[in-house]
């Protein structure tokens, strides 16, 4: 069981990391000398950049023409707190949070599905290659997995479109559901939903399915080592036993710490691929922000995404500690 | 019949680069219900010898023996088994049931994140056991070892030392083998719970009628629990007897060293014999006797001929060139 | 043995190439770190003689548009007729510079904040390795593609921004090396011998470690030429400058991937695999090396 005074540490520590992403976010634009669209906004002219109705009413609502910076830092977190990010230049009228909670889901649905798919698959796969480490089946999988993992994640994606997609069209090449299509049912939306997203969540579990299993093959073969496994044979047990009750449990534990700090970085391949696919998340938004000098809608994907991964990491300490017995009473 | 017969056992690790012959030519017996202590320096072959009874050691060793015979009585084919011929599946039925071990319960030899019960359990589940049986052996091994029935529902991070220590006795013996292997099982411990935990072994082996080798570095410890001891140096037997024979009246010089570092109280010890210089390196052959080189009575012989395992009285026998044996009794 | 009398009979040149050049020797035996370091050698040679052997300037239009690769153009050409191999072989050095400076510069800060962190312990310790972590759990690629819009599209702008975002990693793996080789008794015996913080910390800290730092800059190379190709691919940083990145940039922007045109879109891909794949098995070489070299 987790502890009370266990759950409280790890809350403070998140919302304590939450804080400074919140800060960061801040001070991000302000900190960067000579930065012209900067100078434009927070000198509180309605200038080149961004609709000038927008400006006005940001200038207003982030007290941008008052010159002292806590200030404009207290006006960021009082309307943080209510939930206003700003206004997006591109998407005018909308407000950032309303574009940003749109795509949200679909960046979620490809991360999460690209993360578990991984880890379902890489894990078996690093334990399969540690309990035969040293054949051939392992040396020839494992240099695989090292090439494929230092390869970037939407070089992956390209190649897969124009396998699958252009050369023998089976799936579609963007979007997240078909276009114009009015659906019989919900699952034939579910379906065109999955179809689409086939190619995509491919991407990123090749991407990732390497570097889960190498990581479980490496510590696996580490774990093999101790003491408590030579006592495990000499117990006599059959192999799966050890292999997966001794070995493979011990194992697994830091690998579910590599799987937390991994997060980022599979956010991050999951942005490009959704630029690679015009996909509808966060990361063809952000995109489509830069190429339109967005910045308020920069922002707040940005804190959007950091405040999703630091709360995803609470979620990995919370399943470490019920997986690993000795976590919970400390 | 012996429990078990070892006889001109080699044991050799192949690594990369070359390869160290860790047993050389080691035979010895021992008896059903009896204690026999084997004592060394690290690196002299003792648990490799251990281990090799329940062939536990890396793939990469070459194992070969005149014999190698475990006669476990009932249960088992008549003339005994022979350890090296047995296939993988027979040597999970003999590993735990016939011949278990007692770890270092101070090291990590309990898996640390499975219950006490439940790694009781899973030993016994695999030998056939049913489940009431299971039940019933865990609370009375946990009650022989003094520890309470709670236990089983922990894990060993919430065990102190001697408690882990009295935990691994209790799994060696829950299938009730015939032979047990305690390599090293006090070490990490202070002479109190190391005291406790060696009366607790031989009350145990007197319920149980046990055999027990006892791995050891520490001479001293043998002297109150060994029924025979053996002291090997570099992979082979260099003098072995009656516990009491070769604590009065050490032959071997080696045993002589190590018998000087136990302090007496009475002044009978006139001289300190010290062991200079180190153990030799077991991946070459060696010419003569491989403690020439540290021994204060070596001669010329002692350089070019390996002395045998010679009988000087009863079942006291030492390789030494330079003690009196009663002649004609050549091993 | 006294230290003094020893390191009065060596010349400090001598001294210095010894304890430079000895333990590289063990590293000759692995077979992991011979490869890798050819693979490395290989797209370094590149890099620097490239442009000795590169048939057309990467940006001349030496050929038709989009034509498949040839006795002339080995990797073909591109939507604008330009020889792919050049535009490959001359990426090359841009993309090795971005991974090496980047390496250097944010593991000097990783070390310098590790050092601190390490060595002087308690509050400094606290607040430096809270702000660490808060660095390794904010998802650097958004933070990347921010601080990239707002600076000017350079090569040095992303240089700077990757150095400053890459090195918290090696500051917790600096920190605790220090937290362990602290415990041992050469700095002790050096601290009580009345050496200053800054003298333990460079004498006999910092050369105990320098595997470790080593195989850690060699995961901030692959990391930069990843990240660098990301950020390309994104439109951010100078998109007109030749480098893997840019050439997959273009390839997107151009949809090549619908024009099938492979050659252009695996080489940069396969060369970041393979050089990455190089590193990696260099930096397992020295590792294994060094472990085996302390197990004895």
């Amino acid at each position: 069981m987790i502890s009370k005074r266990y759950l409280l540490r790890r809350l403070t520590n998140m919302a304590v990391i939450a804080y400074g992403a919140i800060t960061l976010n801040f001070f991000l634009p302000r900190i960067i000398p000579g930065n012209p669209v900067m100078a434009n906004l927070f000198g509180g002219g309605g200038g080149q950049i961004g609709n000038p109705v927008v400006v006005r009413r940001l200038t207003q609502e982030f007290g941008l023409n008052n010159p002292n910076l806590l200030y404009q830092y207290y006006r960021y977190l009082v309307e943080l707190v209510h939930g206003n990010l700003g206004i997006s230049f591109y998407y005018y009228p909308q407000s950032v949070v309303s574009v940003i909670v749109q795509r949200l889901p679909w960046t979620l649905f490809l991360a999460g599905s690209g993360t578990i798919l991984a880890a379902l698959l890489g894990i078996p796969l690093g334990i399969f290659l540690a309990w035969r480490k040293g054949t051939l089946p392992d040396s020839l999988i494992s240099s695989a997995g090292m090439l494929i993992s230092s390869i970037p994640y939407f070089w992956i994606g390209i190649v897969l479109l124009i396998f699958f997609a252009v050369d023998i069209t089976i799936f579609p090449v963007a979007h997240a559901v078909s276009q114009g299509v009015t659906y019989s049912s919900v699952f034939a939306y579910l379906g065109d939903v999955l179809y689409h997203a086939v190619l995509p969540i491919s991407t990123l579990v090749i991407a990732l399915m390497p570097g889960y299993a190498l990581q479980m093959r490496n510590t696996m073969i580490t774990v093999m080592h101790e003491d408590y496994i030579l006592t495990a044979f000499a117990k006599g047990l059959p192999n799966h036993v050890i292999k997966n009750r001794y070995a493979a449990r011990n194992a697994i534990l830091p690998v579910t710490t590599h799987v937390g700090i991994a997060l980022g970085y599979v956010v991050g391949g999951a942005l490009m691929v959704e630029y690679l696919f015009a996909y509808p998340g966060l990361g063809y938004t952000l995109f489509s922000a830069i190429q339109s000098e967005d910045y308020p809608l920069m922002q707040g994907i940005f804190l959007i995404i950091s405040l999703c991964v630091i709360f995803a990491n609470f979620i990995v300490d919370m399943i470490y500690t019920l997986i690993d017995p000795r976590v919970s009473l400390t | 019949m012996d429990l078990l017969e070892v006889s001109k056992l080699n044991i050799r690790y192949r690594t990369k680069d070359r390869t160290i012959h860790a047993v050389r030519d080691l035979s010895i017996s021992i008896k059903r219900g009896e204690v026999v202590g084997l004592v060394g320096e690290s690196g002299c072959g003792k648990s490799t010898f251990g281990m090799s009874l329940l062939r536990l050691l890396p793939v990469s060793t070459d194992i070969s023996a005149k014999k190698m015979m475990f006669n476990a009585g009932d249960g088992m084919q008549a003339g005994g088994i022979d350890i090296l011929e047995l296939s993988e599946k027979e040597l999970r039925r003999l590993r735990w049931k016939h011949i278990s071990v007692i770890f270092q319960g101070s090291m990590n030899s309990l898996n640390p994140v499975a219950r006490i019960g439940s790694q009781f359990a899973d030993a016994m589940f695999w030998h056939g056991f049913d489940d009431e049986t299971i039940k019933n052996s865990i609370s009375s091994h946990l009650e022989l070892v003094h520890l309470d029935d709670s236990i089983r529902k922990s894990y060993p991070h919430e065990l102190s030392g001697g408690m882990k220590q009295r935990v691994a006795i209790a799994m060696a013996l829950v299938c009730s083998p015939e032979l047990v292997i305690a390599d090293e099982p006090t070490t990490a411990l202070d002479v109190v719970v190391q005291r406790r935990i060696l009366k607790l072994l031989m009350d145990t082996k007197e319920k149980l009628n046990l055999s027990i080798i006892f791995i050891t570095h520490d001479i001293s410890l043998l002297a109150s629990i060994a029924d025979r001891v053996a002291v090997m140096y570099a992979g082979s037997i260099v003098e072995i007897g009656d516990v009491r024979t070769l604590f009065r009246s050490p032959l071997h010089p080696y045993t002589k060293g190590l018998m000087s570092t136990i302090p007496r109280v009475d002044e009978r010890q006139s001289e300190l014999v010290e062991i200079h210089g180190s153990p030799p390196d077991l991946s070459g052959s060696i010419r003569g006797c491989p403690f020439a080189p540290r021994c204060g009575i070596a001669t010329e012989l002692c350089a070019v001929e390996m002395p045998q395992l010679r009988v000087v009285e009863g079942r006291h026998m030492v390789s030494c060139h330079n003690v009196e044996v009663q002649d004609g009794k050549n091993d | 043995m006294n230290i003094q009398t020893v390191s009065k009979q060596q010349s400090p040149v001598s001294f210095l190439a010894r304890r430079l050049i000895r333990p590289l020797v063990p590293l000759t035996h692995s077979r992991k770190f011979i490869l890798g370091a050819s693979i490395v050698m290989f797209f370094v040679a590149l890099g620097l003689l490239g442009r000795l052997i590169v048939p057309f300037g990467p940006l001349a239009q030496s050929g038709a548009p989009w034509s498949p690769p040839s006795a002339r153009h080995i990797l073909g050409t591109n939507y604008l007729g330009q020889d792919v191999f050049s535009w490959f072989v001359i990426g090359t050095a841009t993309s090795l510079k971005v991974g090496f400076f980047v390496a250097l510069f944010s593991s000097s800060i990783g070390i310098s904040v590790g050092l601190t962190a390490g060595y002087l312990g308690k509050y400094t310790d606290d607040v430096l390795m809270r702000f660490v972590d808060m660095l390794l759990v904010i998802p650097a690629f958004p933070l990347l593609v921010i601080l990239s819009a707002y600076l000017p599209p350079t090569n040095t702008s992303t240089i700077l921004i990757l150095s400053l975002l890459s090195w918290p990693f090696m500051s917790r793996v600096v920190r605790s090396q220090v937290l362990t080789l602290k415990e041992r008794g050469y700095v002790a015996v050096s601290k009580l011998s009345g050496a200053g913080n800054l003298s333990v910390m460079f004498k006999d800290i910092f050369p105990n470690m320098a595997p470790i730092i080593f195989i850690n800059m060699i995961f901030l190379v692959i990391g930069a030429i990843i990240a660098q190709a990301g950020l390309a691919f994104f439109g951010l940083g100078n998109v007109n400058s030749i480098n893997w990145g840019t050439m997959l940039y273009w390839a997107q922007v151009e949809d090549a991937a619908v024009q099938s045109a492979w050659w252009w879109i695996l080489p940069p891909g396969l060369a970041i695999g393979v050089l990455g794949m190089g590193l990696n098995m260099l930096a397992n070489g020295i590792a294994e090396t060094t472990l085996e070299m302390r197990m004895g």
